[in-house]
């Protein structure tokens, strides 16, 4: 069913982007502030997200792209509402 | 085959409109947070209880407002606007996971800062304030 694989893949790629900010949080990871709240583990997951996508896509490989599709939607939601945040709070 | 394909930017509008309702909530809240502790709908249990993972009632309408835009969608018989709706619903889901997190570190940390409180040993009592003279008034004494 393809809703519950790309919500299974949006969770894992939520796991990945609370591990990054865990790791910037404790100084391994660098922190690419941009001004607004979005930092380093948006892109990571943004990237990574779409890269699945794509690999699930070329390869033919139904699970990846939808796991994928689920983790990009997931974070471009998550930028996008960092972005309504600053915009109306202006933090 | 196209690098960005339809079902790629259909991705991103519906994460973009789960993250337009979360980020209008959110936005309305930290405006003035003082204000908006405890109203509707930025409901959740206190910090003290286990209930406080449980993201907040805000967090919820965003998976409401993705499932209407669905609902939407298929009542028209738009499969474009079914496709977002469903697409809101994965990244609000994702998104909810995310606040539940964030709330299990906040109250993991308060617990451990009230566990380091109860274990730090008592502070050496202060020298008692030497007591103040007894006024003494003077008073008629009779002497019968």
């Amino acid at each position: 069913m393809t809703f519950v694989e790309e919500s299974a893949g949006a969770l894992l790629f939520a796991a990945l982007s609370q591990g990054v900010k865990y790791g910037r949080e404790v100084g391994v990871i660098p922190s690419i502030a941009t001004g607004t709240r979005i930092d380093t583990e948006d892109i990571v997951t943004l990237v990574s997200a779409a890269a699945v996508d794509k690999l699930g896509e070329f390869r033919r490989v139904g699970k990846l792209m939808e796991a994928g599709s689920g983790g990009l939607s997931y974070s471009v939601g998550k930028i996008v509402s960092k972005l309504w945040v600053k915009a109306i709070a202006g933090v | 085959m196209a690098v960005i394909s339809k079902r790629d930017l259909l991705d991103v509008a519906g994460g973009a409109a789960a993250g337009t309702i979360d980020g209008v909530l959110k936005g309305i809240f930290n405006k003035d947070p003082a204000y908006w502790t405890g109203r509707f709908p930025y409901i959740s249990a206190p910090i003290d209880s286990p209930l406080y993972i449980i993201p907040s009632l805000d967090d919820w309408l965003v998976l409401v407002g993705s499932g209407l835009v669905w609902f939407a969608g298929r009542s028209i018989r738009n499969a474009d606007l079914t496709y977002i709706g469903l697409k809101a619903m994965v990244s609000s889901i994702g998104m909810l996971a995310d606040a539940v997190v964030e709330r299990a570190r906040t109250y993991a940390s308060r617990l451990a800062y009230i566990s380091r409180q109860a274990a730090k040993p008592a502070a050496p009592s202060a020298p008692k304030p030497v007591a103040a003279a007894p006024v003494i008034t003077p008073t008629r004494v009779s002497t019968y």
